[in-house]
């Protein structure tokens, strides 16, 4: 048995299905493995390696387990780079094994020779050369628990060729060796009694939740602690279904484009349980005019984000569903009819809501997928305008139907994801929605979607532009365009057969529905859903980047708003 | 002008690429490292590694970062002022 070999065998040993992988000199030895050692891992062969990594991540994301990617040396690796800094940004496990020049040739810019290890070090939860083939079960057995462990991430490991092909006489059984790695930390019953004491106390109590929730498997310990204590949840960008979004105290997602009424919570809230979300610069505004009035306590198994952003009464570092589950022991239950009460006002007074005045919107395609699939697809997005609608009119009711890049913010994610997604839970429904920016960055993914003949729905936003930075140049900029038109986009439907998915076009109101249905309909391949939508909508909700979340532009503004100053 | 020092002492795995991990955490905030010193004593499971930075902002942000990385054990932040070019 070679080193590959055995790097094959350690990684069906850790439960590994999928390998999405691109080959190469480099990593020859390990694809030559997946062959002759008999696994029954199967190599989903792509097109480029970033939608590998995007692949994996979305798989990820939609089944909790790590997603594996196999790629080259040097431009293989350097192409990994994007989807490991999207995993790491939103604390996905992904396993990255790349090949590398041999040995004796590192650090003589050899063929293919890149510095991939501490190329990635900033994105990464940790990383691994690999320069003894007896130390590979060991070294797949600790990527797979730290990026598993504590809070999640990515890990790479670079494996010289000549390491892969020799022969490997170690054990498969290797433990793992992290003497200065620790992931468990037991929550603090002081600071669990300080937070119920000011929760009991509480008039406008208000629970935050983020991805940390999902990641932690504590969904259902939100819905017991929220309904015990009568107590509203709003969610991040990641933390979509955390709570069932159509739950009754479910206030949607807060920050730059939330809901008025989760922002609205947020300001006038006199007790804020954050768990699991990292006080993004996209959901707090102005750190210092934050939630002003409230009893601030913060739940985290990342100690490094307690503190950071927003200076908090309580810090509680560790698991979230161990800690809301100690929580829910320490508290009495309450009623909060009046709070409660005065929110619905505000959910009246400023719905989600959109115009068919000037055609077919995006918010009205998002909204009418919504109602055709039940609410019960699993969701990848791209990123920008149609990021933000999908948040706001594709409301999520289950843990791991959401995937998007939130920190990050990774344009060409979302496709990918979503053929990671339907491989990790091949019968039910997928649907991506992408921008036709996003998708033009990873569409060559189409083969890898239907070789697989996965029944995907990419419905492709199709305004002709970048959408949200045209939104910024308008709102802040005085409507100066500047490398934001994107006329002159393929034909996305005909891009589509080419492929051998069916290509659907969709050109106004008219049509949208009986089209959505038609699509929807298709079961053996992908379907490409090209949506011609109005050119120039703005997402509102709006908070200014930087600015307090009182300053949310509801209704589009009649006058030239200033240029932000605070984050991007 | 008011000088902040600070001096951080690190145990690290003796491992390849330990030095430029700990560096990181500096280099992204645009933070200069005025000195530092690694050694691996004798009979001690990790290697030591000590640090000083001027002025940096959030150091405890910093100290929670390092701590986080996979190869630290354990850090260490003594800080004070330094007025001697006043």
């Amino acid at each position: 048995m070679d080193g590959a070999t055995a790097l094959i065998k350690t990684l069906e040993r850790q439960g590994v299905e999928y390998i999405f992988g691109y080959s190469g000199g480099a990593a020859i030895p390990i694809f030559d493995a997946i062959v002759t050692s008999g696994t029954a891992i199967k190599l989903i062969l792509v097109r480029h390696e970033q939608g590998a990594a995007h692949m994996a991540d979305g798989y990820a994301r939609a089944s909790g387990k790590p997603g594996v990617v196999l790629v080259t040396s040097g431009p293989g690796a350097g192409n990994v780079v994007t989807g490991l800094m999207t995993a790491h940004m939103d604390s996905v496990p992904m396993i990255v094994i790349c090949g590398q020049q041999i040995r004796q040739m590192l650090g003589f810019d050899a063929f293919q020779e890149a510095d991939v290890f501490n190329m990635t070090m900033p994105v990464v939860k940790h990383n691994y050369m690999v320069h003894e083939v007896n130390d590979l079960p060991r070294i797949v057995n600790e990527a797979f628990h730290l990026a598993t462990t504590g809070r999640p991430g990515p890990v790479l490991l670079d494996i010289p060729k000549d390491v892969s092909s020799a022969p490997f006489t170690g054990s498969l059984d290797a433990p793992i060796d992290l003497p200065a790695y620790t992931h468990r930390h037991s929550v603090s019953k002081t600071h669990i009694a300080a937070i119920a004491a000011a929760w009991q106390k509480a008039k406008r109590p208000l629970i935050l939740a983020g991805h940390g929730v999902l990641i932690a498997q504590a969904a259902p310990a939100v819905r017991t602690l929220a309904e015990a204590m009568d107590t509203p949840v709003t969610t991040t960008l990641l933390g979509k279904g955390a709570l069932p979004e159509t739950h009754r105290l479910a206030l949607g997602m807060l920050g730059m484009h939330g809901t008025a009424y989760a922002n609205k919570a947020v300001v006038e809230c006199d007790f804020l349980l954050n768990v699991g979300s990292r006080f993004d610069d996209r959901i707090i505004g102005d750190p210092a005019q934050f939630c002003p009035k409230a009893f601030k306590a913060h739940i985290d198994i990342d100690a490094a984000e307690l503190h950071k952003m927003i200076a908090v009464d309580v810090a509680v570092r560790g698991d979230a569903k161990e800690s809301l589950e100690a929580l829910t022991a320490a508290l009495q239950p309450a009623r909060h009819t009046t709070w409660n009460k005065h929110l619905d006002g505000y959910r009246r007074q400023y719905p989600l809501q959109y115009s068919d005045n000037e055609g077919l919107t995006m918010q009205h395609l998002i909204d009418r997928v919504y109602h055709i699939t039940g609410g019960k697809a699993v969701v990848a997005t791209d990123v920008g305008q149609h990021q933000m609608w999908a948040a706001q009119f594709y409301k999520i009711d289950q843990p791991r139907n959401w995937l998007s890049s939130g920190g990050a913010g990774t344009m060409g994610y979302g496709f990918p994801a979503a053929i990671g997604a339907q491989f990790a839970r091949p019968h039910e429904p997928v649907v991506a929605f992408v921008g036709d920016g996003g998708f033009q960055m990873t569409l060559y993914e189409l083969a890898t979607a239907c070789i697989n003949k996965l029944p995907l729905k990419i419905i492709v936003l199709n305004n002709h532009y970048l959408g949200m930075v045209r939104q910024w140049q308008e709102l802040f900029y005085d409507n100066r365009e500047s490398g934001v038109n994107l006329e002159g986009n393929p034909d996305f439907c005909k891009l589509a057969e080419a492929y051998g998915a069916r290509g659907i076009h969709i050109t106004g109101l008219d049509d949208a529905d009986a089209k959505l249905r038609e699509a929807f309909a298709i079961t053996d391949r992908p379907v490409v859903i090209n949506a011609e939508v109005v050119k120039t909508s703005n997402v509102f909700p709006m908070v200014p980047p930087g600015a307090p979340l009182t300053n949310m532009i509801i209704t589009p503004p009649a006058t030239a708003l200033d240029k932000p100053t605070g984050s991007t | 002008m008011t000088t902040m020092l600070y001096a951080i002492t690190l145990e690290v795995r003796d491992a390849p690429g330990v030095l430029v991990r700990v560096a990181q955490v500096f280099a992204r905030r645009g933070c200069n490292i005025s000195s530092v010193h690694v050694e691996h004593p004798a009979e001690t499971p990790w290697s030591h590694m000590s640090i000083t930075v001027q002025n940096v902002a959030r150091i405890d942000q910093i100290h929670h970062q390092l701590e986080k990385l996979v190869d630290v054990h354990r850090v260490t932040i003594n800080h004070h002022q330094d007025t001697s070019h006043e």
